[in-house]
């Protein structure tokens, strides 16, 4: 029996990819507005959801209804609202919203399902969706990109069908299994953009057409985490020690590296889309935080703490999507005329100057916005449980390390937030894309201010 | 009887003040008018007070109205009344109303009279507030408040011309300034009285600690208590030391007897007001009133050998003071300079006098320290007030520039001389009888370094006092500022000073006898003080008279000798006594050590702390943390090279391999 939301969204963007062909040469660009509808439609689906309460995240099954799996799709479905209207300053923009409803129809899929065969038909729908997604922008830097992103998603396609195979063929030998997790997580670290996995993520996010990485940021990695909070959790309770620790041991590795890396990377930059492009691998880092924390609890056997962690994750990746997408929309307008570079923010208009100062502030942790709910709650569970991986000589230092890594981003953050309050001449953005970005900057102080009232 | 009258006498001082404060120096004559007559009817109640202390046969009397609650106790705003703040309040009241008296005409010219009577009856209303507080804490208050307006006021003339300096422009030892500016003689003697200060809080605190209670008469109660607690955490003598710190820097004491010098840039009325009655009496009260306590409490525990090794250390800090600035008041060619010494030196003498009490009788002790302080306040209050005047006549503050003012001067050089004659130690006069006393008492306790050096101040003051008093009256008129005219002042500043001599010379004459002054004050100060004290019984020891008496003599004597009829006493021809007398001239040094030592180290110390902030914390985080992090930026977008596939593979490689060896270590090879 496969449930209603999921019914719904398949049957909704199945639709809309089959249409959209017919839909984009008669309505040309206002085709935007059917795929927004569709969007609106399945976040509202798997919104639905929430009023009879769910479980976290649910055991077994092809395709799962959890807070995981609509939490995501509810991202995805969002981000895809958003980047639908961007979308529209393209040349081929129904071909683009085409390729972008079936990147969020993968995303549904892997959001809910942990089943091998569903697992890699969407995770392949996802990859096409995504190099797509480039090619279609014609720039050249966009068909470069969309070229590495193509080979390199082939080589990790094969790593993770080797992984799914280990995993759910080796039925029960823990050996197997961690084997299996570990080239998951290489897998994984190749579509999330996690080092020494990212090096094509700097480069195809830095210079390729910013509404194209709006997309492949805000969606297509969502679905690659939602899996690997699913695996990853499968495996710490089927495995038992020493494997479990392994496995939350290397997610810790990556996690560090990751915030590490991308706060770096980015603190020296002057390109605003290359910065963000950093940017990301942070963020993402600090999801890892929360499933690294997640597991843990679990390998520990201390469920309030998972379950803390379990919450800080499922906030930071709305707060993740929902901040890329809008930044780089308003990258977009910048791309073709004065450039990405720091300075070339200078004199935003207002709307685009709040939207903008919300989005970095909350992609920084400030309260009240939904990023300060997430970093906090991971940060919490990394320091308050009585885990031994994350503590050294008695300092929670993971956690800690989380925070450093905070400080570091607070000064290429406010860079770029300097010079949008400094003197300047920029033109108002192209309406579309002022949708895209005030929207996700609306949704951010919204779920900012509702979130903790629900769950807290 | 309520004693409710007595807020008052220190409260109008502080009404004047704040009228002055508002009057400004715009109405002079009325302002100052105002002032005057406030402190006289502060004089007036005193007065009363002492007569309504005498009647009620010398009980402790109180008057508090609530101010604030700490910890469940209440602090009032209240007074105490008994022999010694009877005594005091009304001596420094009175006297405090004369040096007034003396500065209408003195300051009328005066473009900060505001300001002056602001800070003036500021200052007189703190000192009766401190003498007449019922608790530490308005005491405290009281304290600080002569702090502050004697910073004020020895800075007075704050625009630092020259004539307003103390010392030789252009003299130094070991290269520190021996000269001093008003401004910054007011600042010295805000630091060195608020750095002791610091010690007196700390012993106040120490003291709540133990007690529980601000309230004087509780803590006088609770002293048994009190003592035992401190010394069975052994901190009796700490407590001691730092509970006194305040008063010996408030009194001059060595070491912090340096601020007193300097003090001398304000006008000279401020000199007599710090003098005689206000600053330095304050320190001796303090004593006056925690010494007894201290005493009986110590005896009541058992435990008066502990406290003796501290009493004997106020006694030779006493005698030293007295001894080491009598020296150099022999040296000293500016009048007020040489006055000055001459107070820190009889403060000597007065402490010397505290500290000997657990070495003799007790009572006659304290008591001979307080016959000292209404000895010193009256005749050094008559010499300031008198030198104000000479200084005005002769237009400079150096003796050797006066000479021969006995021609145009005949009732000051009187006044000056009755009051000097008392400043010696000579018959019938106060200064006698007190300081015959404090050194009858040396002899007897036996502590024969106290003795000697006090017999040796002795023989320097006589000297000292009767040299100034040759060289002004009698001396060559060469140095003779051009077109100065040698004049009696006006009768607002002479009689004020000559009232003051008046009555060093009947205290003196009243003194002796069995109901003569010292009896009636012994009764007033002893019965029913908050710690009794034993009966009086004075008894001097003929053999000892004729010694300190001999050697005040032979001081005078010689200074008669030395500086009559023109002559200069010519010390340039031994080298040894060059070297002597300008070791006395810089005052030995100790204000260059201070400054060498102290202020100079402190300033390696800071500039040490400014380089290692700047060259290590500053270059750190200005300097060292952000190349570190730009560096390992620029090294993280290094290693994406020039984004080829091939890079990508090689670094995908390598972390799959790493996984992998994470997973076989610790999975297969565990």
């Amino acid at each position: 029996m496969i449930p209603t939301p999921v019914v719904a969204s398949l049957f909704l963007l199945g639709a809309l990819v089959a249409l959209l062909p017919a839909l984009g040469r008669i309505l040309k660009g206002a085709s935007s507005y059917v795929v927004q509808g569709v969007m609106l439609l399945v976040a509202l689906a798997w919104a639905a959801l929430f009023l009879d309460g769910l479980p976290l995240i649910r055991g077994t099954g092809w395709f799962r209804v959890d807070a995981l799996s609509a939490v995501v799709s509810m991202t995805a479905a969002s981000v895809g609202f958003l980047v639908a209207s961007s979308s529209r300053r393209l040349r081929n923009a129904w071909q683009f919203q085409l390729v972008l409803s079936s990147g969020v129809l993968g995303t549904v899929m892997l959001a809910s399902s942990a089943d091998p065969l569903i697992l890699l038909v969407s995770w392949g729908l996802i990859s096409v969706s995504g190099y797509s997604l480039l090619a279609l922008a014609g720039d050249r830097s966009s068909l470069v990109g969309s070229i590495k992103y193509a080979f390199m998603s082939a080589l990790s396609f094969q790593l993770l069908m080797v992984a799914i195979y280990l995993m759910f063929a080796g039925s029960g030998n823990p050996r197997l299994v961690a084997l299996g997790a570990m080239l998951f997580l290489v897998a994984l670290g190749f579509k999330a953009g996690i080092p020494p996995f990212h090096m094509w993520l700097p480069d195809v996010y830095g210079f390729a057409e910013p509404v194209s990485v709006s997309g492949l940021s805000a969606i297509m990695k969502l679905g690659a985490l939602a899996l690997a909070i699913r695996l990853t959790e499968q495996t710490v309770l089927a495995v038992g020690q020493p494997e479990g620790h392994v496995v939350v041991l290397v997610l810790v590795l990556l996690s560090a590296g990751s915030m590490l890396i991308g706060n770096l990377g980015a603190l020296t930059q002057d390109d605003v889309q290359r910065m963000m492009a950093y940017s990301s691998i942070a963020q993402v880092g600090y999801v890892l935080m929360g499933i690294s924390a997640f597991d843990a609890a679990l390998a520990y056997g201390q469920p309030h703490v998972a379950y803390e962690a379990l919450l800080g994750t499922f906030l930071f990746i709305p707060s993740y999507a929902l901040s890329k997408a809008g930044i780089f929309s308003m990258l977009a307008g910048f791309k073709g005329r004065a450039g990405t570079g720091v300075q070339a923010l200078a004199g935003s208009k207002a709307p685009e100057s709040v939207s903008t100062s919300v989005i970095l502030l909350n992609l920084l942790g400030m309260p009240p916005l939904l990023g300060f709910w997430a970093k906090l709650l991971v940060f919490e569970a990394a320091a308050s449980s009585a885990i031994p991986v994350f503590y050294a000589l008695g300092f929670p230092w993971y956690a800690l390390y989380g925070i450093a890594n905070s400080a570091i981003s607070v000064f290429y953050y406010l860079k770029v937030l300097r010079a949008v309050y400094s003197s300047g001449k920029v033109e108002a953005d192209h309406f579309h894309l002022r949708v895209a970005e005030l929207g996700s900057a609306a949704l951010l102080v919204l779920a900012g201010l509702i979130v903790p009232l629900l769950v807290l | 009887m309520t004693v409710s009258f007595l807020e008052l006498v220190w409260v109008l001082p502080m009404m004047g003040s704040a009228m002055s404060l508002l009057a400004g120096s715009r109405w002079r004559r009325a302002t100052s008018l105002l002032s005057i007559s406030l402190i006289g009817i502060s004089a007036l109640l005193a007065a009363f007070g002492l007569a309504v202390a005498w009647s009620s046969g010398f009980r402790v009397l109180h008057f508090s109205v609530g101010w604030f609650t700490v910890a469940g106790k209440a602090v009032g705003v209240g007074v105490m009344l008994d022999g010694l703040s009877a005594v005091l309040s009304t001596a420094v009241s009175l006297i405090s109303f004369l040096i007034s008296a003396y500065s209408y005409s003195y300051m009328a010219e005066d473009e900060g009279i505001g300001r002056y009577w602001f800070f003036f009856d500021y200052f007189v209303g703190s000192m009766l507030m401190l003498v007449l507080a019922s608790n530490l804490v308005l005491l405290l208050v009281g304290w600080e408040g002569t702090t502050l307006s004697s910073y004020a006021l020895i800075g007075h003339w704050y625009t630092d011309e020259e004539d307003r300096w103390v010392g030789d422009k252009g003299r130094r030892a070991l290269g520190v300034p021996m000269w001093s500016t008003p401004s910054s003689s007011a600042v010295r003697a805000m630091v060195f009285t608020s750095f002791a200060d610091i010690g007196f809080m700390i012993g106040v605190g120490m003291l709540y600690g133990a007690a529980g209670t601000f309230s004087l008469l509780a803590i006088s109660k609770e002293m048994p208590v009190i003592l035992d607690r401190l010394q069975a955490q052994g901190l009796l003598i700490p407590f001691l030391l730092l509970f006194s710190m305040g008063a010996f820097a408030k009194s001059a004491q060595f070491p912090f007897h340096e601020w007193l010098v300097t003090a001398m840039t304000g006008p000279t009325s401020v000199s007599a007001l710090i003098h005689a009655a206000t600053m330095v009496n304050a320190g001796v009260y303090f004593m006056l009133r925690f010494m007894p306590m201290f005493l009986s409490g110590a005896s009541a525990d058992g435990l008066t050998s502990s406290i003796l090794p501290f009493f004997l250390y106020v006694a030779l800090i006493g005698a030293f003071t007295a001894f080491m600035m009598a020296s150099q008041a022999m040296v000293s060619n500016e009048l007020k300079l040489i006055l000055a010494y001459s107070t820190s030196s009889q403060l000597g003498y007065m402490f010397l006098a505290v500290g000997l009490a657990p070495f003799t009788q007790p009572s006659l002790a304290l008591f001979a320290a307080l016959s000292h302080l209404l000895s010193q306040a009256l005749f050094k209050a008559a010499l300031f007030l008198a030198a104000g005047a000479l200084i005005h006549a002769f237009s400079s503050r150096y003796i050797k520039d006066m000479g021969r003012a006995w021609a145009g001067m005949k009732a000051t050089a009187l006044a000056f001389a009755l009051a000097s004659l008392s400043l010696a130690g000579i018959p019938p006069l106060s200064g006698f009888w007190d300081k015959d006393l404090i050194l009858d008492l040396a002899y007897k306790a036996g502590i024969w370094g106290a003795y000697g050096l006090g017999l040796a101040g002795a023989f320097f003051t006589s000297f000292y006092a009767f040299r100034a008093f040759m060289l002004i009256f009698f001396g060559p008129k060469e140095g003779h500022r051009v077109g100065i005219r040698v004049h009696e002042p006006s009768a607002w500043m002479l009689l004020p000073y000559a009232a003051l001599s008046g009555l060093t010379l009947a205290y003196g004459v009243i003194w002796p006898g069995e109901n003569g002054a010292a009896s009636l004050l012994y009764g007033l100060v002893s019965k029913d003080s908050p710690a009794p004290l034993a009966v009086f019984q004075i008894s001097f020891s003929p053999l000892l008279i004729a010694l300190s008496l001999g050697i005040a003599i032979a001081g005078l004597a010689l200074a008669v000798f030395a500086y009559a009829g023109r002559r200069e006493l010519n010390t340039s021809s031994l080298a040894a006594s060059k070297v002597i007398s300008s070791f006395l001239y810089d005052r030995w040094l100790i204000n260059s050590l201070y400054y060498r030592v102290i202020v100079d180290g402190f300033d390696w110390l800071s500039k040490a702390f400014e380089r290692f902030e700047s060259q290590g914390f500053d270059r750190a985080y200005n300097a060292w943390l952000p190349s570190a992090f730009v560096n390992a930026s620029r090294k993280v977008r290094k290693l994406q090279g020039k984004g080829s596939i091939t890079t990508y593979l090689a670094a995908m490689f390598a972390g799959a391999l790493i996984l992998l060896l994470i997973y076989m270590l610790l999975v297969i090879y565990p």
